[in-house]
C-alpha cells in the first residue's frame, strides 16, 4: 500500500518537473506518464488507455511562458492512478473504474493549473533572494535559489498526484458501489467517442487543404496496416 | 590560466539550459534560470569582487524565450562575456541586457512554432499511432521523435550562438528553419491519418458501430471546436453523454 503511494508521489513530482521546470524531454506527457504509472502499478492496459485519450484531447496545450494552461499531464497520471487504485484496492470492475476516473480529470487539471500559478508567484520570492545573494557575489546561493524552484515544482506534483489519486480512488469506489456494472462493449463505445474527440482536436491543428493529401495518405496506410494484420 | 571559453563550458551551459524554466516567475520570467545556466561561464572567466557581483546582477535581469532554443541566446551572450573579459574595453553594463531582450522575442516565436506547434504534436501523434500497434514500445517512438531534434537544438544552439556571437540572426534566416515547420506539419498530418486508419478498423472483429462512433465524434467535435468550444468542455460533454448512455 505505502509502496503505491511512494510511486504515485514520485511520478507526480517528476511529471510536474518535466511539465514546467525541466528537463522538458516530454516524459510528462500523458502518452508516456500514464503507461509508465500503469507499468509500475501493474496495470499497463489502463495506463495506455488514459494516455491515449488525454494526449489526443489536450494535444494543443502549451505549458510555456505566462500562459495559464489546463494541466492535462497531472490530470492524466492522477486519473489513471485513481482507476488502478480503485480496481486493485477496492475491487471495482475495470469499465466502471475507467469511466468514473475520467471524471476526475477536469478538477485535477484545473487544480494543477491554479497550483502552477501559485508556484510561479512563490518563485518571485526566489528572485528577490537571488538579488541579495548577487549583491554579495555569492554565485552558489544564486544557484541554490534556482534549485528551490525545482523543489517547489516537484512538491507541487507529488502532492497533487497523491491527492488526486487518493480522493479520485475513494470517489470511484464510493460511486461505483451505487451504480449497476458497466459492460465492456459499452465502455469501448465511450472510449471510441473520446478518441474521436481527440482526433477532432488534432484535425483542427492539421486539417488544412494543404495537408489533406498527407492525411489521406496516412489514412490509407493505417487501414492497410490493420488489413495486413 | 586562460579565460577562453572551452567546449566543455558550453556543454555545461547546454546541460543547465534544460532547467532554465525551473524558477519561472512573473517579475523576470527566466531571469534566474538564465543566470544558473551561465554559471560555467562565470567560473571560466574567473571573475572576482565587483566584476563577479556585476556579472550576477546583469544576468539576473529579465529574459523570456522558448526554453528549447534559449541555448542560442546563451551561446551568444557567453561570447560577449568572453570578449568583455578578454579586453580592457568596458562596454556599458546594460549591453548584455539589451541583447537578451532583443533575442527574447524572435527566439520565443521560433521556439514555440518549432517545438510546441511543430515537433510536439507531430511526435505525439506518431507516438499514439505507434502505441496502438506496438503497445508500450510505441512510447519510445514519441520520445525519439521529439527528443532527437530537441537535444540537437540545445547543444547545437549554444555552440552556434558562441560561434556567431551577434551574427546569430543570420542563423535563423537559413531556409532550413523555414522548411522545418512545413515538414513537421506534413508528418503530423500523416500520423493523424495513420491513427484514424488504425482506429477505424480496431482490434475487435470489424463492426459498423466503432468506425461510425469514431467518425461521428471527429465530425461533430471538429465542428464545435471550429465554433470556439474548448477541448475541456467537449471532453466533459462527451463523458457525461457516455455515462448517460452506459448507466441510464
Amino acid at each position: 500500500m505505502s509502496e503505491t503511494f511512494w510511486i504515485v508521489a514520485l511520478l507526480g513530482g517528476l511529471v510536474a518537473l518535466d511539465t514546467t521546470a525541466g528537463p522538458q524531454v516530454m516524459i510528462s506527457q500523458p502518452i508516456v506518464a500514464c503507461p509508465v504509472l500503469g507499468l509500475l502499478l501493474g496495470d499497463l492496459e489502463t495506463g495506455l488507455l488514459f494516455g491515449t485519450i488525454l494526449e489526443l484531447i489536450w494535444i494543443g496545450t502549451v505549458p510555456a511562458g505566462a500562459s495559464r494552461f489546463f494541466d492535462s499531464n497531472m490530470a492524466g497520471v492522477a486519473a489513471a492512478g485513481a482507476a488502478i487504485w480503485a480496481m486493485q484496492r477496492c475491487g471495482i470492475a475495470r469499465p466502471s473504474a475507467t469511466l468514473l476516473s475520467l471524471a476526475v480529470v477536469l478538477p485535477i487539471g484545473l487544480l494543477g493549473s491554479r497550483m502552477t500559478v501559485g508556484v510561479r508567484k512563490l518563485n518571485g520570492f526566489l528572485i528577490r533572494k537571488a538579488d541579495v545573494a548577487a549583491q554579495s557575489g555569492h554565485s552558489f546561493r544564486v544557484s541554490l535559489c534556482h534549485g528551490c524552484g525545482v523543489g517547489f515544482s516537484f512538491v507541487r506534483g507529488a502532492c497533487l498526484n497523491l491527492l488526486g489519486t487518493v480522493t479520485g480512488g475513494l470517489f470511484v469506489s464510493a460511486v461505483a458501489g451505487c451504480l449497476p456494472p458497466v459492460r465492456e462493449d459499452r465502455l469501448a463505445i465511450v472510449v471510441m467517442a473520446l478518441i474521436g474527440l481527440g482526433g477532432a482536436v488534432c484535425l483542427k491543428l492539421f486539417g488544412t487543404k494543404r495537408l489533406a493529401p498527407w492525411i489521406a495518405l496516412g489514412l490509407s496506410m493505417g487501414m492497410l496496416v490493420r488489413f495486413l494484420g | 590560466m586562460s579565460s577562453e571559453i572551452k567546449k566543455r563550458d558550453l556543454i555545461g551551459v547546454g546541460l543547465r539550459s534544460f532547467f532554465i524554466q525551473a524558477s519561472w516567475n512573473y517579475e523576470r520570467m527566466l531571469g534566474l534560470g538564465w543566470t544558473f545556466a551561465m554559471m560555467p561561464i562565470l567560473h571560466r572567466l574567473k571573475l572576482r569582487g565587483d566584476a563577479r557581483k556585476a556579472f550576477l546582477k546583469r544576468h539576473l535581469g529579465f529574459f523570456n524565450a522558448s526554453p528549447f532554443v534559449s541555448s542560442f541566446a546563451l551561446g551568444t551572450v557567453a561570447r560577449l562575456e568572453e570578449a568583455r573579459a578578454g579586453s580592457d574595453e568596458h562596454r556599458t553594463e546594460d549591453s548584455v541586457e539589451r541583447i537578451k531582450v532583443a533575442l527574447s522575442g524572435p527566439l520565443g516565436a521560433v521556439g514555440d512554432r518549432l517545438f510546441w506547434h511543430g515537433f510536439r504534436p507531430m511526435a505525439a501523434l506518431l507516438g499514439v499511432a505507434a502505441v496502438q500497434l506496438w503497445g508500450i514500445w510505441g512510447v519510445l517512438v514519441f520520445l525519439l521523435a521529439f527528443n532527437l531534434p530537441h537535444l540537437c537544438f540545445r547543444f547545437y544552439g549554444v555552440m552556434q550562438g558562441h560561434r556567431l556571437g551577434l551574427q546569430i540572426a543570420k542563423e535563423f534566416s537559413r531556409p532550413f528553419y523555414k522548411s522545418l515547420p512545413r515538414w513537421t506539419e506534413r508528418l503530423g498530418a500523416l500520423a493523424l491519418g495513420l491513427l484514424i486508419g488504425i482506429k477505424s478498423f480496431g482490434d475487435q472483429p470489424v463492426s459498423w458501430v466503432t468506425p461510425t462512433i469514431l467518425f461521428l465524434s471527429i465530425g461533430f467535435g471538429f465542428m464545435l471546436l471550429k465554433r470556439g468550444c474548448s477541448p475541456s468542455l467537449l471532453f466533459f460533454l462527451v463523458l457525461m453523454a457516455g455515462m448517460a448512455v452506459v448507466w441510464i
